[in-house]
């Protein structure tokens, strides 16, 4: 076992244990006084990767991860993990992100047990091709109610405009096209090359026995030679955005989305300091204590679901503002100019440091809910990032470069523009 | 884990729960008021023209800065049916002075705002500002057409309507698109004085605050609100006897068809009710153990996902799938199949065991989120049940796989709705 940290956040009252077991596992533990403990096993997989590197490299079509995600709880008996749970008292569910699989349980009661059976089911492939094929239909009709949905398909069209050659631009479902193009073959060797144990992060949260814990690691967990990285492909070039573009469904009302592409988030590990100052920017251009938002929302030209969010993701991040509109080319002009012009839009001084506090409230409330801290734990830790340091990071924050940052972003970074109408 | 009860006048509790385990203070008022068909859209209206200024804070704007003023504290409403009533909830959530980087502390200016915003409204010559009044309605208006846009809220609201036919249940907590723009100020500041008039109170606080600055702050309210008897939800039932199972289906441009069959459940005052529901739900479909979800998706691949979606106040169980086109006639068969199942063959002992771990574990997580455990705390109030969880896993524990079958049993298929996927342009 490499050597135990104890991480401490003395202003929250708050601290973690993080270790490096025999197996190459990242082991993240957070006390917490909850009924409920939360386990989060994230592996450093998702839908970003998209080869297994080698001579030749293997090419994995868009939605390989989430695939393997779904095929990880059918166990060789002909049982499903998931039942292993329920029979325990706990809820199991697994999901897919663009850089990594979680695999979670919370339970209440016989933790231990639940964790020994996290840790089996995860090292247990099996790959019938029966299983396989019925599958196909499922994760069909998963990407199908995704398409059907207008926010999310507003959403996945706009980053498609973004990157048109960054694999961010693919759903993390796939396309009902390239998921037929996943064997049991692809899904072994996807499995081989990215769940080892040193691909993965263990994160417990709630109340637990540290050196009950440490047995199950070692009677499941092969014993590795030494730690390694987590295994992370080059970042990938994006392409140039394609600006305006306007897509019909069968919605009532016509909704827009404007993007922008960050030209410096472009490397393999995120630049929380950027991050959080766009995080501010968001909310002190376009929340609703800032004069945009009432012009635009007086002019009829946004509803109340007027939002903007920065994003940050392997080698991308961009800034993303949508909204229902009636009139949504006159709300994508004027947004376009006034952001054009952002050295005169600048927010003040003293609206940087109300919002700051805001966003550092955020961060902190994020510790009164173990799912949420196992879900920001693990997502740090897979983009090589510590969301116990972020309370201290955003109050390090000053106002020259939350201005440099916000003016680099709007006048270096590349834009597109979809629009969704009614069909006619 | 139980709040402190204070009657602080007939038409005024406060629910106190001294929580040290969050960094954050929850304050909500709970207001119930009768449910008027014709008025649905304004009494919808009210919580967003409040928030939208008042007499203190004039601006939306304005609001939104005060509370970001406070380290990003949030004024939320929700608006949610209560059987013949509905229960408009108001909520201050704030970062605990413990925590703020100054040591500041956000609760006098927060609940000043809080009671700012619902008792001293900005009204202009007696009544609500002609323009708010507009632009909210304009607002709801394109909401209610827009909810058309996500067929699966279409599919359950069809449902709904077949399954309540002319009963107050039928109509929409929204209420209709024309009613929404035809709301004039006058009408809504009727609304409001009726609101203030007649609600019956329940404020909630979670955190580590001195009970006595709560019990001030609710002391404060009390006075606002004359005193009469207390009306609590009616929890008879609300529908009419059932006649014919009613069907619809409507073609739709999408790629996927979007599958209701609602049933009409039994309802029952028995002490041990709420919790065999509880556990019918769990067998039917709240676990990966349970039948939907094993037959029709695992067994069967026929969708991504089946669910069940129950209310217990009216007392009807939705079943909605998302479907393959052409497969849509398969899946009903099959739900069908698996509910009938539940009323004429078995419930295995591992089916009941690993439901009634399902209930136990929803009800327990509950307390570790604030929002979770004032839902459930107030659902249990509004059922006139107790809120003590020891008290329900007990109930849980007593209940036979017969209960289970006897509950199945008394299920009556009430309607069936597709919206049916069929080309266009996103098909």
């Amino acid at each position: 076992m490499a050597e135990r940290q104890v991480i401490s956040v003395p202003l929250l009252h708050e601290e973690a244990v993080r270790f490096t077991h025999r197996s190459g596992l990242r082991v993240h533990l957070i006390p917490k006084e909850f009924s409920t403990t939360y386990v989060s096993l994230g592996v450093a997989f998702g839908s970003l990767d998209i080869c297994i590197p080698g001579s030749p490299d293997i090419l994995l079509p868009a939605g390989t991860a989430h695939y393997l995600e779904h095929k990880m709880f059918d166990m060789p008996d002909g049982t499903d993990a998931l039942d292993l749970f329920a029979a325990l008292g706990a809820n199991a569910n697994a999901f897919t992100a663009n850089e990594y699989t979680a695999y979670v349980f919370y339970s209440n009661e016989r933790f231990e047990e639940c964790l020994q059976a996290l840790l089996r089911f995860v090292t247990t492939p099996h790959f019938s091709q029966q299983a396989y094929a019925k599958e196909k239909g499922i994760i069909a009709q998963e990407i199908a109610a995704y398409e059907d949905d207008p926010s999310a398909a507003l959403y996945m069209r706009t980053i498609s405009a973004l990157y048109p050659t960054h694999p961010i631009r693919n759903d993390i479902c796939g396309t009902r096209e390239s998921i037929s193009q996943i064997s049991p073959a692809l899904l072994k060797a996807a499995y081989e090359y990215y769940y080892t144990p040193s691909n993965m992060v263990l994160t417990v949260v709630g109340r637990y026995d540290e050196q009950a814990i440490t047995e199950i690691l070692d009677c499941v967990l092969p014993r590795e030679s030494s730690p390694a990285p987590l295994r992370r492909l080059p970042v990938v070039e994006c392409g140039s955005p394609s600006a305006d573009n306007l897509y019909r469904m069968d919605i009532v009302c016509p909704r827009f989305s404007i993007g922008y592409r960050d030209a410096v988030q472009n490397q393999s590990k995120l630049n929380d300091r950027r991050g959080y100052a766009l995080d501010i920017a968001c909310a002190a251009l376009f929340s609703r204590t800032g004069d945009l938002y009432r012009t635009l929302y007086r002019k009829g030209l946004i509803g109340r679901d007027f939002s903007a969010v920065y994003e940050w993701s392997w080698g991308c991040g961009h800034l993303l503002i949508s909204s229902e509109s009636e009139r949504p080319e006159d709300a994508v002009a004027y947004l376009r100019d006034y952001l054009m012009q952002i050295g005169e839009h600048m927010p003040s001084e003293e609206d940087f440091l109300r919002v700051r506090n805001a966003v550092y409230a955020d961060t902190v409330r994020v510790f009164d809910s173990p799912e949420d801290i196992a879900a920001a734990d693990v997502e740090q830790a897979m983009c090589a990032g510590d969301f116990f340091a972020h309370p201290d990071l955003i109050r390090s924050l000053t106002y020259p470069y939350f201005c440099e940052t916000l003016q680099s972003m709007f006048t270096q970074g590349q834009s597109a523009c979809v629009i969704l109408k009614p069909e006619v | 884990m139980q709040p402190i009860v204070h009657t602080v006048n007939d038409r005024l509790k406060l629910h106190f729960l001294r929580d040290t385990r969050f960094k954050s203070e929850i304050l909500s008022l709970h207001y119930l008021v009768p449910f008027v068909p014709q008025e649905a859209s304004l009494y919808y209206m009210l919580p967003h023209v409040l928030q939208s200024g008042s007499a203190h804070y004039p601006s939306e704007q304005m609001i939104a800065r005060e509370l970001e003023e406070l380290y990003g504290a949030d004024i939320l409403h929700r608006i949610v049916r209560r059987g013949n009533m509905i229960e408009i909830v108001f909520t201050l959530d704030m970062l605990s002075a413990d925590y703020t980087l100054d040591k500041s502390d956000p609760w006098e200016r927060g609940a000043a705002i809080l009671y700012d915003l619902i008792y001293c409204p900005l009204f202009v010559c007696g009544a609500f500002r002609g323009d708010t009044v507009k632009r909210e309605a304009t607002e709801l208006s394109r909401n209610i057409r827009d909810s058309r846009s996500y067929k699966d809220i279409l599919a359950l609201d069809t449902a709904r309507k077949l399954v309540c036919g002319d009963t107050l249940y039928a109509k929409p907590l929204m209420g209709t698109s024309k009613e929404a723009k035809a709301a004039t100020p006058e009408a809504l500041t009727r609304v409001y004085h009726d609101f203030i008039r007649q609600a019956n109170v329940q404020v909630w606080y979670a955190g580590n605050r001195a009970e006595q600055t709560v019990l001030a702050f609710a002391r404060q309210l009390a006075l606002l609100h004359p005193c009469t008897p207390l009306h609590l939800p009616n929890a008879a039932p609300l529908l009419p006897p059932l006649s014919r199972v009613r069907k619809r289906t409507e073609k739709v441009s999408a790629r996927q068809s979007q599958l209701v069959i609602a049933y009409r459940m039994p309802l029952s005052v028995d002490s041990l009710y709420w919790e065999t529901v509880l556990l019918f739900n769990a067998v039917l479909s709240s676990s990966p153990l349970a039948r939907l979800f094993r037959v029709v998706r695992e067994q069967q691949s026929l969708c991504y996902s089946c669910n069940a979606d129950l209310d217990t106040v009216a007392g009807i169980l939705y079943i909605i799938a998302g479907v393959e086109p052409g497969k849509e006639v398969e899946t009903a068969a099959a739900i069908r199949n698996v509910v009938q199942s539940l009323a004429h063959s078995d419930v295995t002992e591992e089916e009941l065991s690993s439901a009634k771990n399902t209930v136990r574990h929803y009800l327990l997580s509950a307390t570790d989120e604030q929002s979770a455990y004032e839902d459930f705390y107030f659902n249990m109030l509004f059922r006139g049940r107790s809120p003590d969880i020891s008290v329900i896993l007990n109930n849980i524990d007593k209940l036979k796989k017969e209960d289970v079958l006897h509950f199945g049993g008394h299920l009556r298929e009430a309607a069936q709705v597709i919206i049916a996927a069929g080309g266009g342009q996103n098909g």
